[in-house]
């Protein structure tokens, strides 16, 4: 019972001590962009260019149907709020480090990321943050406002799964991703995993209907499960989930995060480093 | 009995990579069909190291003393050996060891390039979860000992490059760590950023007790700062112990330099000691350290000498000795 507790506050600490270096990230990032202030507007400016594009998309989409596939206009944009809330929060820890990785392992800048006490994969990820993720996120905080605003507030519990949902989201996205990413260590030049993340993870913002026919139903919910990108959390907070994927999200997340902690570990030694 | 600070046995390192046959063709290829290549970097390593040695590791290009260091920070795996750095075997990459050494390759570099030196500072206590009033102290020693004092508000982007690796060098210490390991810190510096950053060291060990490994292929470095030298070559040690009896044991001889008033020949020479540079009006001259006095009197005598002088050999020679024999395979 001691011993728990004793673990417990470690993990909080661990949590809270890379909350803090992550700050501290973010304000350098910050800093940085500030700097140069033109190309700091003109990335801002795109973020939300690319974001009411989505949302233009949705509009133009329903201007003359009520429904597709089972869901109304606003339901729809439900999904696209999970959708950017999954999205903003991977970019924001780890996506944008991760975007040249195979360059840093290339040069050997990976190298740095070894020796420090911290997991090397904060370290890549902080490396490199993007502050304009903050566009997609509020831009999805006023979406499920909005909702809330026009209908109804959910059960708490309700709220809690959500999160919870948003939560898993996250770490599939990002397991994913670093399983990919793990075949950098052999294929140093191979580049083009993050667009392939980023083009996959795209259907996440789309009604899990679209997937016809059995297998890509099945894909779609398992070995590449966008479903759980934006998806089935919208669906929790709309009260209409199948129970199935509920289940199927908890064994999801967990089934790619253990792999993903694998693949990654067992990478590592075989790390070679670049030579100099 | 003590423990070393460091404690390498039998470490090896092989690099598996693959042959990359030539253009786009060859790329093509390779992509079905990959010839594996492996190269021993490091055959065959033991050393120790007590607590507090300034340590010199020498090799030519490609001896294996990066690989080394990098085994030695926990970056790589080895493919066999065993290796205990402050009680850790580095590439379990604990962070209380983490916490504890610190590496800094002169070709990389860790600074933030937009942003001043301090903010980089103010990450790493952050990091490395550094007291603030332990930061404070660590800052002000550092900074008066490097001279950084009025640059570190500067981007790093505007600083010179002597400029950069002391900032470096602080970046690295500020968690006053037990073990540093530098590898080529001095490299591409002027001569008298050199010879700075050499002071900082030599002093920065004495007062702090920090254990150093350090490479360099500037001798200058090793002759100021390392009693004691490791010589790899070839991914194997083929010498390890003080510098002075290295020189000693292998310097034997000195140098006559000398240059005439009339062109020579270079046969005429030979009697007096092995000729290891001839210019028709100049040569070098090898001769044991019991006669050089003898002989440079009788060359003083017997041959038309316009100059003489009378040099010590340098570490430089001797080491590029020390590679010429293990080149041919006998130690
Ligand atoms: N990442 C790598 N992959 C494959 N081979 C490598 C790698 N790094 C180094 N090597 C090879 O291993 C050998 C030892 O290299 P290493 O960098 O350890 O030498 P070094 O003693 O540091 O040389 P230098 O004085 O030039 O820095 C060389 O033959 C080198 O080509
Ligand atoms: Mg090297």
């Amino acid at each position: 019972m001691k011993r728990m507790v004793v673990s417990m506050s470690n993990i909080f600490y661990s949590i809270q001590r890379y909350f803090v270096v992550f700050w501290r990230y973010l304000r350098l990032a910050l800093q940085v962009r500030l700097a140069y202030r033109a190309s700091f507007f003109a990335e801002f400016s795109i973020n939300v260019l690319s974001a009411v594009s989505s949302l233009l998309f949705i509009e133009f989409l329903y201007a003359n149907i009520p429904a597709v596939a089972g869901w109304s206009h606003d339901e729809a944009l439900v999904i696209l709020a999970s959708y950017f809330i999954i999205q903003s929060i991977s970019w924001l820890f780890l996506m944008s480090g991760m975007w040249r990785f195979d360059y840093m392992l290339r040069i050997g800048s990976f190298d740095r990321m070894l020796v420090r006490p911290m997991h090397p994969l904060a370290l890549i990820g902080f490396s490199e943050i993007q502050p304009e993720t903050v566009v997609d996120f509020s831009l999805a905080l006023f979406l499920l406002g909005r909702y809330v605003f026009l209908y109804s507030f959910p059960p708490v519990w309700i709220i809690i799964l959500y999160i919870l949902f948003l939560f898993f989201g996250v770490v599939i996205l990002l397991s994913f991703l670093v399983i990919l990413r793990t075949i950098n260590f052999k294929t140093i030049n191979t580049w083009s995993i993050s667009i392939f993340v980023q083009d996959i993870s795209n259907f996440g913002r789309y009604p899990r209907q679209i997937f016809q026919g059995k297998l890509f139903r099945f894909l779609a919910a398992t070995i590449l499960p966008v479903v759980f990108m934006g998806a089935v959390p919208a669906e929790i907070f709309l009260g209409k989930v199948d129970w199935w994927y509920v289940v199927f999200g908890f064994l999801t997340a967990a089934v790619f995060f253990l792999s993903a902690r694998f693949l990654w570990n067992r990478a590592l030694k075989s790390y070679s480093s670049a030579s100099s | 009995m003590k423990q070393p600070i460091i404690d390498i046995q039998n470490l090896r390192k092989t690099y598996t990579y693959y042959k990359k046959p030539p253009g786009l063709l060859g790329s093509l290829k390779s992509l079905f069909h990959r010839e594996k290549l492996l190269t021993e970097a490091v055959k065959e390593v033991n050393f120790s190291i007590e607590q507090g040695e300034f340590v010199g590791f020498l090799g030519p290009n490609g001896a294996g003393k990066t690989t080394t260091l990098k085994m030695l920070s926990g970056i790589l795996y080895p493919t066999s050996g065993k290796v205990n750095v402050l009680g850790f075997t580095p590439w379990d990459r604990k962070p209380e060891f983490q916490k504890q050494f610190s590496l800094v390759m002169g070709q990389k570099n860790q600074l933030w390039w937009d942003l001043p030196a301090m903010e980089t500072f103010l990450l790493n206590q952050t990091i490395y979860e550094i007291p603030e009033k332990v930061f404070r102290a660590s800052l002000k020693e550092l900074s008066e000992l490097l001279e950084i004092q009025d640059i570190l508000t500067i981007p790093v982007r505007k600083l010179s490059l002597g400029q950069r690796m002391k900032c470096e060098l602080a970046a690295a210490l500020l968690h006053q760590p037990k073990v540093l390991f530098l590898d080529e810190p001095t490299i591409g510096l002027d001569v008298t950023s050199q010879q700075n950053i050499r002071t900082f060291l030599k002093k920065y060990n004495e007062q702090k007790k920090t254990t150093i490994l350090l490479t360099s292929h500037y001798m200058d470095d090793i002759m100021e700062l390392c009693k004691r030298v490791i010589i790899v070559n070839l991914g194997r040690i083929v010498y390890d112990g003080s510098l002075q009896e290295l020189i000693d044991k292998h310097a034997d001889y000195k140098l006559l330099k000398i240059t005439f008033t009339q062109e020579m020949k270079r046969n005429d020479l030979k009697k007096y000691g092995k000729v290891s540079e001839f210019a028709p009006k100049r040569a070098v001259l090898h001769v044991a350290k019991a006669q050089y006095k003898k002989i440079a009197a009788h060359i003083l005598e017997e041959l038309p000498v316009d100059d003489i002088f009378i040099d010590e050999v340098s570490v430089e020679e001797v080491i590029r000795d020390i590679f010429a024999v293990t080149k041919t395979g006998t130690v």
